[in-house]
């Protein structure tokens, strides 16, 4: 019990060395070696998972951006599309004014010209209905009452001819 | 009551198992061979218990192993930090050791802690451990001016130290379990059933563990101490 012997001290020094060694081997060393490489597994997950996180959020932003550019590509095209087509109309618009504008015209031209043309026929036929009565006049030769009566007659047929043409 | 002191006595002698002839006769206590049969077993159940480790999707066996040896670890990091890492597997195998060593009396072994030589031999590798670890980390210079800290006037009283902090945790361990041993066997005379089943409890399993405990917190803490600047 109380008996200090030096052998027994160093064996028992050497038993613990030897025990560390032999714990450090097949316990220690590897438990925690093991442990180690599970720890550097987990952090290198963690890593590449928020690196992937990254990535994706990248893209997102990337789609988002392209979508924004895509609305205000259509956007303007629409614009574009709706301006030329108010452009195209309001050229239509005005040469059909244009070409209504042209069309008046020329039917006012044709109708001052019908309108010349029948006043040169009623002048022409005037002269001949005044030819007739004088002709009559002269062969009937006739009292001044008669002469009154062909006068009347005449006007009444020219105006009546006028009229006629006038409608 | 001679019978008894004469039991007591027998308990508490370490005998010589055998004696190897060399150097006039080399004996060699029950403490040392109980001490083989303890590393045996420890070294069995190493070996058993760490086969097949996994990095991934360990199993039950070794979930409790991870367990077991990242509380020792974690224990003695907490002390030591960082720059005390590399002492502790060797403090996590005598925390071990002493802890089946101190309630090996259960399974009918005499206790090696119950003999002087093995809790000096304990207490000598812990004091050369502290000062090796302060050489190491502050060098053989400073170590020595590290006795002269913080005034020269103490110095006397930490060489003193290098000495009393071995003798102190040699004797601490020693005298806890001997007296335990002794406790329990008085008690055992006096009623032989039930009543020491919670005295041994305390004084052979608790009583254990806790000097266990306390010798490499201490061990640790020195060491601490030895590393810190």
């Amino acid at each position: 019990m109380l008996r200090i012997d030096f052998w027994n001290i160093l064996w028992t020094v050497v038993n613990l060395l030897v025990l560390y060694l032999l714990m450090k081997k097949f316990l220690f060393g590897p438990v925690i070696r093991v442990m180690e490489e599970r720890k550097a597994l987990i952090d290198s997950q963690f890593a590449s998972a928020s690196e992937a996180e990254k990535k994706a959020l990248d893209m997102k932003a990337e789609y988002e951006k392209s979508l924004n550019q895509a609305k205000e590509e259509s956007a303007r095209l629409l614009d574009e599309a709706k301006s030329r087509g108010q452009a195209e109309y309001q050229r239509l618009v005005d040469e059909a004014g244009t070409q209504a504008d042209q069309m008046m015209e020329k039917a006012r031209t044709a109708i001052a010209e019908e309108k010349q043309k029948a006043l040169r026929d009623m002048e022409s036929e005037i002269a001949s209905l005044a030819a007739d009565a004088a002709e009559k006049i002269l062969k009937e030769n006739k009292s001044p009452a008669e002469d009154q009566m062909i006068y009347n007659a005449f006007l009444a047929k020219a105006g009546d001819s006028n009229e006629a043409r006038g409608n | 009551m001679g019978d008894l002191a004469e039991r007591l006595l027998e308990e508490l002698n370490c005998e010589t198992v055998f004696t190897i002839p060399v150097f006039g006769g080399m004996e060699i206590f029950e403490s040392v061979v109980v001490t083989w049969i303890i590393m045996a077993v420890m070294v069995l159940l190493a070996v058993l218990l760490a086969r097949n480790l996994r990095v991934e999707s360990p199993g039950k066996r070794q979930l409790l192993l991870e367990a077991g040896v990242s509380f020792l670890y974690n224990f003695f990091d907490g002390i030591l930090g960082e720059k005390g890492r590399r002492y502790i597997p060797y403090l996590c195998t005598v925390v071990i050791y002493i802890g089946i060593a101190n309630i090996i009396g259960l399974f009918g072994f005499k206790s090696p802690t119950k003999d002087l030589n093995v809790t000096a031999a304990l207490a000598l590798m812990s004091i050369v451990l502290i000062e090796y670890a302060g050489i190491h980390k502050k060098g053989v210079k400073k170590w020595l001016k590290s006795f002269a800290e913080p005034v020269a006037i103490v110095a006397p009283i930490n060489i003193l130290e290098l000495f009393i902090r071995p003798l102190s945790l040699c004797m601490r361990l020693f005298g806890n379990v001997l007296g335990a041993f002794v406790v329990m066997e008085l008690i055992k005379m006096i009623v032989p059933a039930i009543i020491p089943i919670p005295f041994s409890l305390y004084f052979d399993v608790f009583d254990g563990f806790i000097q266990a405990y306390v010798f490499v917190f201490l061990t640790s803490l020195f060491m601490k101490e030895a590393i810190d600047d």
